[in-house]
């Protein structure tokens, strides 16, 4: 790999891991660093395996995302503050651009399903009763 | 132990076997079993790795990474988008799915047979092959043992006045123990090839095939246990594609071979809900549920999915508060769709890359057709004693009784992710009609010699059941055919 490729990678790795954060942020606030670190690494894991068109234009995204926030926060997304991150992810969110709407919509799916696959997570679900 | 088994090879390196299978799914995987117990030389090669059952919990993200295609990723383009999921490993999607299992209903058979100039295929002729199939992967009935959230949906169609059944599964329920075994492809027809001398071989990827010599030549790349991937070349007089629905039309491409290919793909285009009850219906260690709604097929179905909290989890990401939602209530829960046979797809390959692209495109009628089931399926719930229903569909606001129906669009308005499917098929459609079949009535590919499709690929349309029932059988009646006619 050249390092103008490891500097791509580590670049589209620290915003992945920055996204998946603020989506965790947004339900279990208070999940430790190491179950973070789990649905984080499940998320990249499945952007490394999805085909390879997509996986060229999502981490093409991806950086276009990070480089997004500079004009309204001065610096790139993966750097920001968590309240300047979660501002940056929910004006894609609401975007009327389908493609920014579609890049959150797929971290959104799959870092739930690896927040709610955390084996702590899935035992503290199962153990949980709505009152009578 | 014959062919690859044995290492026969060329100078030149070549693995050399009688017949190569492409692929180990239920298509694959059925004929390379015929074709080895016939005392045929075999070699069947699957592009994933050779997995037990329980290498991964069934539904988890492990199993994503580690037995689906993609991870679990399979998007097709257009203005509606349609995302899906195959298996890729030992076994195919029959080492990921719930195993829901029909014989094909009889009407679709005819359909296909009077369309496609399909010879040779009728409900009479197939009860054989299905029979056949169901003697090695058992199909049983979940019974008295079927789940809560199952029963639900059967009630409230009974209370419609709707047709409901329960669907068997290939499973081995063990009721006094409340476990079962899954009888997918690994478990029983890949059991059975080994012993019968077959040689498998997983890992193994074929990017192309071409013709030398009156022999197949299949070019492709090994994956060792560093994750390095080695040129690999078979030599074999007959060739059985079985790679499935998407990725037997991409070869067949990358071989020049593109009449009628990968030109109608179709799946079973599905939406979900969450229906909230008033009691707990979803219970940890509950049988995969089995009933579903047959009143309205062959224009939509309705039945029950995987209803854990990590689905229901997904099933609810677009809205506020899931967790919290989830967390709490979701003993209450179970999803539940309606699926249809409608939009077609198209399979291409893009230069430079290895995963094909699929476009799919749904007519205004498809729309309309979703639109009206999920309004029957959420009918059906309130009906069973649904409190609240949610559509997984952005935009469409929670539904809380029968009156708030009547607001919902007529037309399906789905966004990205809303459309879902498990079953792809018909993308190189069986028949005489060389107008629009890639393949002979049994599976030949026109205008070849020794050149078999014998997947979901063959499907001439839609089954409106769940298909790989239909892919099993349709397989050991193409199987038996070639053995018949010794390949010609």
């Amino acid at each position: 790999m050249s390092d103008r490729t490891r500097r791509h990678t580590d670049a589209v790795a620290r915003c992945v891991t920055a996204i998946v954060d603020v989506l965790i942020d947004e339900s279990r606030p208070d999940l430790p660093a190491p179950e973070r670190g789990l649905v984080a690494d499940y998320v990249r894991a499945t952007l490394a395996s999805m085909p390879d068109y997509f996986r060229i234009g999502f981490r093409a995204l991806a950086l276009a995302f990070d480089v997004a926030a500079l004009p309204a926060h001065g610096q790139r997304f993966s750097r920001l503050g968590a309240a300047e991150r979660q501002a940056h992810l929910a004006a894609w969110r609401r975007s009327r651009i389908g493609f920014r709407r579609s890049m959150i919509a797929f971290y959104t799916t799959f870092a739930c399903y690896g927040l709610y696959s955390l084996p702590a997570t899935a035992n503290s679900a199962q153990a949980a009763r709505i009152a009578a | 132990m014959k062919g690859a088994a044995n290492g026969a090879r060329h100078g030149s390196g070549e693995i050399e076997t009688e017949i190569l299978v492409i692929g180990s799914g239920p298509g694959g995987a059925v004929s390379g079993t015929l074709f080895a117990e016939a005392g045929r030389d075999v070699t069947m090669v699957e592009e994933g790795d050779h997995l037990a059952l329980e290498a991964a919990p069934h539904f988890s993200r492990e199993e994503m990474l580690l037995k689906y295609r993609n991870a679990g990723v399979g998007v097709a383009l257009g203005r509606h988008k349609l995302a899906w999921v195959e298996g890729r490993c030992v076994g195919g999607g029959s080492e990921v799915n719930r195993g829901l299992y029909h014989r094909t209903p009889g009407y679709v058979f005819d359909d296909w047979r009077r369309r496609f100039a399909v010879h040779s295929l009728d409900l009479a002729e197939m009860t054989p092959h299905f029979a056949a199939c169901e003697a090695v992967a058992r199909v049983e009935y979940a019974g008295s043992a079927a789940s809560d959230m199952s029963r639900r949906l059967q009630q409230g169609a009974q209370a419609q006045g709707w047709l409901a059944i329960e669907a068997p599964r290939l499973y081995r329920y063990d009721h006094d123990h409340g476990r079962g075994v899954k009888q997918s492809m690994s478990a029983t027809f890949v059991r059975r090839f080994l012993e019968a001398g077959g040689a498998l071989l997983p890992a193994t990827r074929i990017a192309r095939l071409r013709r030398m010599n009156g022999h197949w030549i299949a070019e492709g790349t090994r994956r060792g246990e560093d994750g390095s991937r080695r040129a690999v070349t078979f030599r074999a007089k007959t060739v059985v594609v079985a790679c499935g629905a998407v990725q037997t039309p991409a070869l067949l491409r990358r071989s020049g071979i593109t009449k009628n290919v990968g030109d109608s793909l179709r799946f079973h285009p599905m939406v979900k809900v969450v229906a909230e009850f008033d009691r707990d219906v979803n219970h940890p260690g509950d049988f995969d549920p089995v009933h579903q709604v047959k009143e309205f097929e062959p224009r939509f179905g309705m039945g029950c999915s995987i209803s854990t909290p990590a689905m229901l989890g997904v099933a609810l990401s677009g809205r506020p508060g899931h967790w919290d939602l989830v967390a709490e209530r979701w003993r209450r829960m179970g999803i539940y769709y309606v699926q249809s046979g409608g939009g077609e797809a198209s399979v291409r390959n893009l230069p430079g890359f290895e995963d094909p692209i699929v476009r799919v495109r749904f007519s205004q009628g498809d729309l309309s057709v979703l639109g009206e089931g999920l309004r029957r399926l959420c009918e059906a719930l309130f009906a069973a004693g649904a409190q609240r229903i949610y559509p997984c569909l952005a935009g469409y606001p929670d539904l809380h009784s029968p009156a708030d129906l009547a607001g919902l669009p007529e037309l399906l308005q789905a966004s990205d992710g809303n459309v879902t499917s498990v079953h792809v098929f018909s993308s190189c459609p069986m028949g005489e009609d060389d107008r629009r079949t890639a393949a002979n009535s049994f599976g030949k590919v026109h205008g070849t010699d020794g050149l078999y499709i014998n997947d979901a690929s063959l499907l001439c349309g839609p089954t409106s059941v769940n298909p790989q029932g239909t892919v099993m059988a349709v397989a050991h009646r193409n199987a038996t055919e070639a053995l018949t006619r010794r390949f010609h």
